[in-house]
């Protein structure tokens, strides 16, 4: 049987019956639903009426509107996201899994004529025809400048196996980005618009998404054995008599809705208890550093839906503890989370590399496997990162499509800081036929792995495991390995790769955050970020707001330094090239060292030389020029020399260079060779013993 | 055709016989140092352009203050990885070297033990011995890793089949044992592969008519009487060499010497003691494969 959506009157009086959020709203909605939809798993459809008020925010008339459809990137393998990815259209093809959206019509509310006819799709991004995932309706007349337009939408829509962020997996379904949904439209004067201007996009390989502030009220009708878990708060279950259930969900204040269902999920709930989980001592300090007074800074309580399958049961604890410390963290720093509810839904194995790790307005999806060692790291990392969202695209609605670099690399940011403050470094595992093996210090790699032994046998020889790592580390080993292909603030889909994507917007901006701690204090960028979150909350900034706020914050001007990272792919890269010690007199020495720009960015620095008797002197060097010459002159012969003594260069693409000593001792050198040899001979032998 | 062994013979299988023939082994390795000696030289030369190109690097880097403990700035030795991380193209070199080096050696420690277990072997015989014998024991060698490379691709493409079955499996644990049990099955043809080649080679070297084929059948046939000696010893054989490995690595960093000189020697002699004991337990396996396959009466030649 298929369902049926409920009729249009029913919708509006849920409409009608929307309860407000407690404590009022936060912030004048732009664009509001009103979602009746029923679905069934059986054939991962949904059939869905929606009521959507939208408000012209701009000076000028509007004539049409721009929808997002983007189901439709699963339509077949040609749209844009098949084109841009790849394996993607080979597995729903091979699963009969293809996704879509169709819209039945679009109607004026109150008795308007149907816009469904006019209604053509635009690819604004590559003129590719055969994407259906962005599409412009024509209005009858004009939106006057700050009107408000309410219209129906029918629609049907498929969820497609889940490759990409949404999608099923046998009884699993994870409904994202999910119906019919208006485009952004910026007015002249908001991210350096001179006229209003539509940001909308295609549906991209990488992209993520953008959209405006709402408030949501959702009836999902679904069978009654799924666990629904969604987007803001269940205020109703009732069951249909005819063996489904209709859930509703309420949010105000949100630029999404997203939701899962599934039969075997398992839900347990938690409250953050903000009294409880802050202590006085904590409050204080982080009031000390924004320089507020501790009741600013009060938190509020969170009830934490964690919905998983039972495989997960065991790593229940691992995933609360570390949701509760992002609340806490992110809500001191940056503002206390202001909805009553957050849902972490856990994906089932064969979904969690499309859907794990993604977050939705109140709503987060992580990655975890069962077999996670305690010290892998994981799933605290994504937990705290994807509940990070909450703030940095959630609350503060950046454009993901052109500057995935903000939400990106704050919710990285803000993780390293975290992860780093509370569980100190985690350990690397190399997973070798589904079981993790703890990563060795040095690895065999003989070009194209045709067997899978001997990097096994690389992973089990010597137990020379590598050492764990902070976030930091891990940050800096993506970045250095990579660090000029693109540059940061580049729009999502124009990264060179998946790899490049990562790069600029996760551990490139990063690094550049620490660096910035270095440079003008941690107190200053704290103080430079809530600035931010505060001035643009429920807003969508830019780059540059964020560069201007951590300015004001800083009392000085860091274009400079920041352009050359963020705009271009200049490394930075200080060097103690050369350095000389002679005897000038009696009991006294002259030394010379070179120091060295190898990079493009020009960062002033400190160059130090360290003297055999234990004294230590510093000279600053503006590190503008290629290369500089600095003398000292001491009591003892120098010893070694050091460029950015105090490690604030953090994006230091060669920190080995950053130190030269008078006279290299060789003892190290030795040991390490030595340490490789015995490893080597180790894989040898064992090799022996099959040959 | 080859007669059934008596069932005494099979009830062998269940008694004492892998520890004794490994102890004989052992026994036989301590005898023959200099074949101990050959073998660890054999791994020590194929070590060495890797662990040459590593220590080139180290060494270039002594100038910036490296230290193999931690990078600059506590990036957790990741500095250190990234020295001697990418050294592919000498892993070959090493790898090849060791193969040509270790077969002609094994090889030629197998003939002498074969023809006088008593007599220790000298370095020139076991040199003539190797060279003599490398031909016929490369080409066996080669199929071995053909048969092992055959294999991993035959588990790659079972891998890929079992994924796409795997997606029909609720249970995150049953699909994580069904897919280590593959890579754990795949071992074990390995190692079935790897056994047969390897008393292909004793018959080849000890029998009393050699030939490649033949012993390969002969191989096959060992396996098939006595399955569990042939295979215990070689799982033993794998057992005390990742347990020698195990406690070796275990054993530097607790040394209370401080970094410098000191340290580096103490690093450099736990790592050659540990590869001198493993190229003996090796000698004594190949030494212990011989005196099983006696023991076996493989040797016995087929009507």
């Amino acid at each position: 049987m298929i369902p049926r959506p409920l009729p249009v009157l029913a919708l509006a009086a849920l409409a009608a019956a929307s309860a407000p959020a407690q404590g009022g709203r936060l912030t004048e909605p732009v664009a509001s639903y009103t979602i009746a939809a029923s679905f069934d798993p059986g054939t991962h459809t949904i059939h869905g009426h929606e009521l959507v008020t939208w408000r012209n925010r701009s000076l000028a008339p509007v004539r049409e509107l721009r929808l997002h459809l983007y189901l439709n990137a699963f339509r077949d393998s040609q749209s844009t996201f098949m084109r841009e990815t790849e394996g993607n259209a080979e597995t729903l093809a091979g699963t009969g899994g293809w996704g879509s959206i169709e819209v039945g019509s679009i109607r004026i509310a109150d008795g308007g004529p149907d816009l469904r006819p006019g209604m053509r799709f635009i690819q604004p991004d590559d003129g590719n025809l055969d994407d259906a995932t962005l599409a412009a309706v024509a209005l009858p007349a004009p939106l006057p400048a700050g009107g408000t337009i309410r219209f129906e939408v029918e629609f049907t829509a498929r969820l497609p196996r889940a490759v990409k962020r949404t999608g099923y997996w046998k009884d699993f379904h994870f409904a994202g980005q999910w119906f019919p949904k208006v485009g952004v439209l910026e007015p002249a004067g908001e991210r350096g618009r001179v006229a209003a201007t539509w940001s909308a996009r295609q549906y991209h390989g990488q992209t993520e998404f953008y959209a405006d502030h709402g408030d949501y009220d959702v009836t999902l009708t679904v069978p009654a054995d799924l666990v629904v878990g969604a987007t803001g708060r269940r205020v109703e279950q009732r069951p249909l008599g005819d063996g489904r259930v209709a859930h509703r969900f309420i949010q105000e204040d949100v630029h999404d809705f997203a939701w899962a269902a599934d039969p075997r999920l398992e839900e347990n709930d938690r409250v953050f208890e903000a009294k409880r989980e802050v202590s006085a001592e904590e409050l204080r300090q982080v009031a000390d550093l924004l320089g507020r007074s501790p009741q600013s800074l009060q938190l509020s309580d969170v009830r934490v839906r964690l919905l998983t399958r039972p495989e997960l049961r065991h790593h229940q604890e691992r995933i609360f503890r570390a949701a509760f410390l992002a609340l806490e963290s992110y809500g001191l720093w940056y503002g206390a989370y202001p909805y009553e509810q957050l849902t972490i839904v856990v994906p089932p194995r064969g979904a969690r590399n499309a859907v794990g790790g993604m977050e939705h307005p109140t709503l987060v999806t992580i990655e975890e496997n069962p077999w996670n060692p305690a010290d892998s790291g994981d799933p605290e990392m994504l937990t705290v990162h994807e509940i990070g969202h909450q703030w940095w695209y959630g609350l503060v609605a950046n454009d993901e499509v052109t500057e995935p670099w903000l939400d990106e690399g704050l919710a990285t940011y803000t993780t390293t800081r975290i992860l780093d403050r509370v569980y100190g470094p985690s350990s690397g595992y190399d997973w070798t036929w589904g079981i993790p093996l703890p990563a060795p210090r040095y690895a065999l790699r003989l070009g194209p792995p045709i067997v899978e032994l001997l990097p096994l046998l690389g992973s089990v020889v010597g137990g020379r495991y590598e050492s764990p790592r902070t976030q930091l580390a891990s940050a800096w080993r993506s970045y250095a390995a990579a660090p000029r292909v693109d540059p940061v603030r580049t729009g999502s889909w124009r990264y060179r790769n998946r790899s490049s994507y990562f790069v600029s917007n996760y551990w490139k901006p990063t690094l550049v955050f620490h660096l910035l701690e270095r440079e003008v204090g941690d107190a200053a960028v704290l103080r430079g970020l809530r600035t931010f979150q505060e001035r643009h909350r429920f807003g969508h900034p830019t780059g540059d707001d964020i560069l201007l706020a951590l300015e004001e914050a800083a009392g000085r001007e860091l274009r400079s330094l920041l352009d050359p990272l963020l705009l271009r792919t200049d490394t930075l890269d200080h060097a103690i090239a050369d350095v000389r010690t002679e005897r000038s007199g009696a009991g006294s020495f002259t030394s010379r060292v070179e120091v060295r720009r190898l990079g493009g960015v020009a960062a002033p620095t400190t160059v130090e030389a360290m003297f055999a008797d234990g004294t230590a002197q510093s000279r600053p060097w503006d590190g503008s020029a290629p290369w500089a010459f600095v003398e000292f002159s001491s009591t003892a012969p120098l010893e070694r020399a050091r460029v950015d003594p105090q490690g604030a260069f953090v994006l230091d693409v060669a920190p080995s260079n950053n130190v030269r000593v008078a006279s290299p001792r060789r003892a190290p050198a030795v040991a390490g060779g030595s340490d490789y040899l015995g490893w080597f001979q180790s894989l040898l032998l064992l090799i022996g013993g099959v040959i | 055709m080859v007669p059934e062994p008596p069932a005494s013979d099979r009830r062998r299988d269940l008694s004492l016989l892998v520890p004794s023939v490994l102890v004989a082994g052992l026994r036989l390795a301590a005898r023959h140092w200099t074949l101990v000696l050959a073998a660890y030289v054999a791994s020590l030369v194929g070590a060495f352009v890797p662990a040459a190109a590593a220590v080139r690097a180290l060494l270039a880097s002594t100038a910036n203050g490296f230290t193999p403990a931690a990078g600059p700035r506590g990036l957790e030795g990741a500095l250190a990885q990234g020295l001697i991380g990418d050294l592919h193209f000498e892993q070959w070199i090493g790898l090849v070297t060791f193969a040509v080096l270790w077969i002609g050696t094994t090889g030629g420690a197998l003939a002498h033990l074969a023809r006088d277990g008593r007599r220790p072997a000298s370095l020139g015989s076991l040199a003539c011995d190797g060279a003599r014998l490398l031909p016929p024991l490369l080409v066996m060698s080669a199929l071995t890793v053909a048969a092992a490379v055959a294999l991993g691709l035959a588990h790659a493409s079972m891998e890929g089949r079992l994924a796409t079955r795997l997606e029909l499996w609720e249970g995150e644990r049953a699909a994580a044992v069904a897919r280590a049990g593959l890579g754990v099955a795949f071992l074990g043809a390995v190692a079935v592969a790897s056994t047969v080649m390897r008393y292909a080679r004793v018959d080849y070297l000890a029998g009393p008519d050699p030939g490649i084929v033949r012993g390969i059948a002969a191989g096959l046939r060992i396996l098939r009487r006595h399955p569990a000696s042939v295979l215990g010893l070689q799982a033993a054989s794998w057992a005390c060499g990742l347990l020698l490995i195990a406690a070796f690595s275990w054993l530097p960093p607790r040394v209370p010497v401080e970094a410098g000189l000191g340290r580096a020697m103490v690093v450099l002699a736990v790592g050659q003691a540990a590869a001198f004991l493993h190229a003996g337990l090796r000698i004594a396996v190949v030494a212990a494969e011989l005196t099983l396959w006696r023991r076996l009466g493989a040797a016995t030649v087929p009507a």
